[in-house]
């Protein structure tokens, strides 16, 4: 086979992966937008604690801190429990968003509804915390708050860690 | 060793890779919203880009990896598999170059693995691996003695 029939079979072989993809991505229940939208312009919050509604809303690394020092927030890790394990923030517990309704009742069930909550992951650009954040909104939580900057910037400002379970 | 010998060798290889591409995507095709939010922390496509590609590059590994173990079109899947192995080593580069400490993406099956030297030289691995078993042809009628 020459080199301009292997690149035709490869375009073919990509072109039928796609097909099946976006098939695939379609039909399932938990298929993904085609299109991300960037996380900042989802929602934002200005700080003022008054603003909150029923959804969670972003919240800076300082009001975190902030939230944390006050010894009321309660931080939950969206994070897959190894990465938990791994490092998280000190005191946190480890909720995985692509489980967390199984696990909502185990986790949160002691848990008051009216507690503050930051829910964190990576970083700024990974969606786990959001998915969390608005799975906790919906279960009854009324001070969900998701903390953006992600464990990595909470790091980086020398803001107390742990690791283990 | 010439081709002819090297069958063996070359199926294990083969049959290798093709086992760790069906691996990789069957955990990407798991959790396609984890393995968008493991692209976009590469920070390397465009934010409208990323489920664009989180959706189809779990099945080119998918038809990568079913094609290597078939052993049909070897050259197109061997080449194949050497270009989705040089683009994850680029882009594994590029976050350390950048200082990301990002998770690498690879298999959501069995936890993620942090992106880092290592993850670099398994990649580079797979790559010569893919390389490998690219099918040279040689010339059927070749003199025999040498």
């Amino acid at each position: 086979m020459d080199m301009r029939g292997i690149a035709a079979r490869i375009v073919i072989v990509c072109t039928i992966s796609a097909l099946a993809g976006f098939t695939v991505n379609a039909v399932r229940p938990d298929g993904i937008p085609l299109v991300r939208k960037h996380i900042r312009d989802q929602r934002s919050f200005t700080g003022d604690i008054s603003q909150k509604n029923s959804q969670a809303l972003f919240i800076t690394l300082e009001d975190a801190k902030n939230a944390y020092d006050s010894g009321a927030a309660l931080f939950v890790d969206a994070r897959p429990i190894e990465d938990f394990n791994s490092l998280h923030v000190k005191g946190a517990i480890s909720l995985y968003y692509s489980t967390a309704k199984k696990q909502l009742n185990t986790v949160m069930g002691k848990i008051d509804k009216d507690r503050t909550i930051v829910t964190y992951c990576s970083d700024a650009e990974c969606e786990s915390a959001i998915k969390l954040g608005d799975t906790l909104s919906s279960a009854g939580f009324a001070n969900v708050y998701i903390m953006l900057d992600g464990l990595p910037a909470w790091k980086e400002a020398g803001y107390p860690v742990e690791a283990g379970e | 060793m010439n081709r002819k010998h090297a069958a063996i060798p070359i199926l294990v290889i083969r049959l290798i890779l093709g086992c760790i591409f069906l691996y990789a995507a069957a955990g990407k095709i798991a959790e396609p919203a984890r393995f968008a939010d493991d692209i976009a922390a590469y920070r390397l496509l465009p934010v409208c880009l990323v489920n664009l590609f989180a959706i189809v590059l779990p099945y080119v590994e998918l038809a990568t990896g079913a094609g290597l173990l078939f052993g049909r079109w070897q050259g197109v899947f061997s080449l194949l598999a050497a270009g989705l192995m040089l683009m994850f080593t680029a882009a594994a580069i590029s976050a350390m170059a950048r200082g990301l400490s990002i998770e690498c993406g690879c298999f959501t099956l069995s936890g993620q693995g942090k992106v880092g030297w290592s993850l670099i030289m398994r990649d580079l691995v797979m790559l010569a691996m893919a390389l490998a078993i690219y099918p040279i042809s040689c010339p059927t009628t070749s003199p025999a003695k040498e």
